[in-house]
């Protein structure tokens, strides 16, 4: 068979990983956003290494299956509409019995 | 061609999408997130062993929206040649090829495919996304990593300057040559722009913090990528058949001790070397700029 007959054979179907994105299970911080603050001047859009924030509907939104929480969005913010939280709010330190 | 001159007209398509496998605040995730938006989905991209290879994922799933092929380390350069071949047989004209490697892909195990592609001016884009240390092996010291910066095996500091691969490159007569930064998304879409319509051998070069190897905190990716350009470390400007342009003179400059007094990696150097970088930069500054 000549090689231009073999099969195209992709080994992944794009975009495979965002559908199953998780990561909720890794994220330790979350950014809130000042919708009052926020001027949607898109910054923050372009600074996600995640393609996790989006405008819609006139506001800018957090996809929460892409957010690692890694802040960048938050330090990048010239208006400083974005806060970061803690994920988790309870005890620290190991559980009593 | 309409460059993208606002935020508003970046196109909303995510051709690299969340879900990929980098670390939190990852610049080489961020360096491909932006370049994808210029680049478009006409694009066919192979990638070298690096970490921008692995994040995309495996043989079972890929955060790519776009033909994306892991070649080995030594030849992504090359690959991408036989590709822009393939389609050159099949008559198909409307396809960017990217060769995209780290540091480590770019200027010392994929040099040799590097330069070769360059010299017979291939119809190929090959970008470096550099992040100065081999991240994807545990953050060795490359060619292109800094004098004195402190990685696992130079402990002590870096004990040789960064070779200077932008020279390297333009002494290869490319069609195009651009530096760019994650901190600047709109001068790094321009480039990609431009070089999308350029045809012939296209290089540009992207400082990615990562913030393992620099030893800065995730949040700053960004921020450590401004800085770059600020202290005049980094400096932006494109080279079209060899005539410079500085695309970004920043609004500021600040001391190079501001940058890298925030770096981990910079721990050990001592006042008289930062006063000789200092120096260095300044000249360089000068020379780039004129
Ligand atoms: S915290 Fe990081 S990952 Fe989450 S939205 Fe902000 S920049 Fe994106
Ligand atoms: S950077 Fe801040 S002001 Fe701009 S769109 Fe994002 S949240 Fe809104
Ligand atoms: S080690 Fe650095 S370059 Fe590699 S995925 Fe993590 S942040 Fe990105």
């Amino acid at each position: 068979m000549a090689a231009k007959e073999l099969p195209v054979v992709p080994s992944a179907r794009p975009g495979t990983m965002a559908a199953g994105a998780a990561m909720e299970r890794i994220r330790e911080q979350r950014p809130v956003i000042d919708h009052q603050k926020c001027n949607l001047c898109r910054e923050c859009l372009l600074y996600c290494p995640d393609a996790a924030l989006a405008v819609d509907k006139g506001e800018v939104r957090v996809d929460w299956h892409f957010c690692k929480g890694c802040g960048i969005c938050a330090v990048e913010c010239p208006v400083r509409a974005i806060t970061m939280v803690a994920e988790y709010a309870g005890n620290r330190g190991f559980i009593e019995k | 061609m309409e460059l993208i001159n606002s935020l508003a007209d970046v196109p909303e398509t995510e051709l690299f999408t969340g879900g990929h496998g980098g670390c939190r605040g990852c610049g080489a995730a961020l360096a491909v997130r932006q370049a994808m938006k210029a680049l478009g989905p006409r694009t066919i991209i192979t990638i070298p062993a690096s970490c921008m290879a692995t994040i995309g994922g495996s043989g079972l799933s890929t955060a790519w929206e776009i033909p994306f092929y892991h070649s080995l380390f030594e030849c992504a350069p090359a690959v991408a040649s036989g590709i822009r071949a393939a389609l050159d047989i099949q008559g198909i004209k409307d396809v960017n090829v990217v060769s995209w490697a780290g540091d480590a892909g770019t200027a010392d195990i994929g040099f040799q495919s590097l330069t070769g592609a360059a010299e017979r001016q291939e119809n190929i884009i090959h970008v470096c996304y550099d992040n100065e240390t081999y991240m994807n092996t545990g953050g060795q010291a490359g060619s292109i990593t800094p004098y004195l910066a402190v990685t696992p095996d130079t402990p002590g500091g870096k004990p040789t300057p960064r070779k200077d691969m932008l020279a390297i490159m333009a002494a290869h007569h490319p069609a195009y040559l651009a530096t760019a930064s994650v901190a600047y998304p709109l001068d790094l879409i321009q480039k990609f722009q431009k070089a999308g319509e350029i045809q012939g051998f296209r290089y540009i070069h992207i400082l990615a913090p990562c913030f393992k190897g620099w030893g800065i905190r995730e949040d700053q990716t960004v921020q450590l990528a401004r800085l770059a350009v600020e202290c005049g470390l980094w400096q932006l400007y494109e080279e079209i058949d060899g005539r410079r342009r500085v695309t970004v003179i920043p609004e500021r400059r600040i001391p190079v001790r501001e940058y890298l007094r925030l770096q981990g990696r910079f721990k050990t150097m001592d006042e008289a070397a930062i006063a000789a970088l200092q120096a260095e930069v300044d000249r360089r500054f000068q020379e780039v700029q004129s």
